[in-house]
């Protein structure tokens, strides 16, 4: 899989944060807005995934963001995006990047570029932009 | 632009039907002769349409405000107000209703601004009532030329509306309360309403809070100036909280209204009870939805959800979708114990969702 449909994800107009976890739970793609506050521990995104790892689809309304999910057997892509989002378009995109990563060797290639690009698995990671309109 | 045919009634599952509604033409003109003798031809070639008279344009404007008009037919040269006047006057406020304009003093530029003020025919006097009479007919045919639909929940139709991107001018009549109203659509977009002499946004709440309504279609809408400017579904929402609002606050008129001992309404006690009307008023009969009901066993997995988001700093989460497999999902809401919709790929997810969230409050 190549970073590319999910930076097009990323690029959509509503989109804050688009983050891909394997199905092993690691954080292997993050693509945040920039300038986020100081991110909650990376563990909390676990609760949120074992709640969702079941489904292969989920859309979470928050008070301040949106969260669609979609499952795969090679992970889980989130999209988290403001109230307002063209959502059929996102929808779309994701469907485009799960296909990707569908087959064990897409995946596999898209963990190995990454490890190659940063050194380890997870370093581009870096929380989204959400906290602005925190009260 | 598509217009509202058999074709898509079908295709919603509706009837349309040729039956007009009650109509009643306004004749206004200071020659009382003349008027006393339109009206009994009309009687003659028109029969079963109401006929009132009025002298001038102040009168006529007085006329309606107080009742329901389905066309104007005015003289030009009247004291006090004259026909331009008058034709302004209704192109501002009841821009659904025709003026048909009769004149034995007439000029091609007289002509040419009545008809650029909105006038829908110019007539010269004299005329045959009975040719008079078919032109009149042929006006009025175009209010209903979409078709009517009877006993429908406004709010479901309208949605269609919005769907099929739709221009028309919509009558509504409300069969319990004997009011009518008027909605104008542009691309599928409510643009503006009217109940009486009232107009935009308090005028759709009204028309919006009616349950079951008879509605008669005209293709195509020339409205002049916008007044709505919320989205329709924002609106409908609204307008059943205003109702809530309403009924809460004249408790006497509600326990007058409600049935005998023994057989509460549930919507009233049941917030559950309640969301489901809420629902059925906003969707009515849409397809993939099915029956709002609780489950507990989905109290843990949304309490966790919830708990994540706050950490995540997201904040409370007030609804969620959740595919189960084949297409198939629930949309859910937070409370004890959860609130559970089922829909399917056919439903329309998306403003489900908006809906079932902005009803919702949140785990404290």
């Amino acid at each position: 899989m190549t970073p590319d449909p999910l930076m097009a994800l990323a690029a959509v107009e509503g989109v804050k944060a688009v983050m891909f976890f394997s199905a092993a739970g690691e954080r292997v793609f993050a693509h945040p807005a920039p300038g986020g506050e100081e991110p909650p521990a990376p563990g909390h995104w676990a609760g949120l995934l074992e709640c969702l790892r079941p489904l292969p689809e989920a859309e979470l309304v928050y008070a301040r963001a949106v969260l669609y999910a979609r499952t795969s057997p090679a992970g889980t892509l989130i999209v988290v995006t403001g109230l307002v989002a063209p959502s059929a378009l996102i929808r779309l995109n994701c469907d485009i990047a799960l296909q990707e990563v569908s087959t064990p060797q897409a995946a596999k290639g898209l963990f190995l570029r990454l490890k190659r690009r940063t050194g380890r698995l997870g370093s581009l990671v870096q929380l989204p932009d959400l906290y602005e309109n925190r009260d | 632009m598509p217009k509202w045919t058999d074709a898509h009634a079908d295709r919603h599952g509706l009837a349309l039907t040729e039956a007009p509604v009650t109509e009643t033409v306004l004749l206004v003109d200071d020659d009382r002769e003349m008027l006393v003798s339109l009206q009994k031809g009309l009687a003659r070639y028109a029969p079963g349409l109401g006929v009132r008279l009025a002298g001038d344009g102040l009168e006529a404007l007085d006329h309606l405000r107080r009742q329901d008009v389905s066309l104007v037919v005015t003289d030009l040269k009247m004291p006090r107000m004259d026909g331009f006047e008058l034709l302004a006057a209704i192109m501002r406020g009841y821009p659904d209703i025709p003026v048909l304009i009769i004149s034995g003093f007439s000029t091609p530029d007289m002509e040419r601004l009545a008809l650029q003020g909105g006038a829908v025919a110019f007539v010269p006097k004299p005329f045959l009532v009975e040719e008079f009479a078919r032109r009149m007919q042929a006006v009025l045919r175009r209010a209903s030329e979409g078709g009517v639909l009877h006993q429908v929940s406004p709010g479901m139709f309208l949605q269609l509306i919005e769907m099929e991107q739709k221009s028309c001018v919509i009558r509504v009549a409300n069969a319990s309360g004997g009011h009518k109203g008027v909605l104008f659509f542009l691309d599928g977009r409510l643009v503006d309403a009217r109940v009486g002499s009232r107009q935009g946004e308090r005028a759709a709440y009204e028309i919006f809070s009616w349950e079951q309504v008879s509605l008669s279609i005209q293709n195509g809408c020339s409205i002049r100036e916008r007044r709505i400017f919320k989205d329709l579904n924002a609106l409908v929402i609204e307008a059943a909280r205003r109702q809530d609002e309403d009924r809460e606050a004249r408790p006497g008129e509600a326990e007058a209204a409600a049935p005998p001992a023994g057989k509460a309404d549930p919507a009233a006690a049941d917030p559950l009870a309640r969301l489901r009307s809420k629902l059925a008023q906003a969707f009515g009969a849409a397809d993939g939805i099915g029956t709002l009901h609780t489950d507990e066993s989905w109290d843990y997995r949304l309490k966790r959800l919830s708990q994540s988001g706050e950490r995540l700093g997201f904040g409370k989460l007030l609804a969620g979708y959740l595919a189960k497999g084949e297409g198939d999902g629930v949309i859910l809401t937070p409370a004890k114990p959860t609130r559970v919709l089922p829909v399917s790929p056919k439903s329309p997810r998306d403003r489900l969702l908006q809906f079932m969230a902005n009803e919702s409050g949140g785990l404290s």
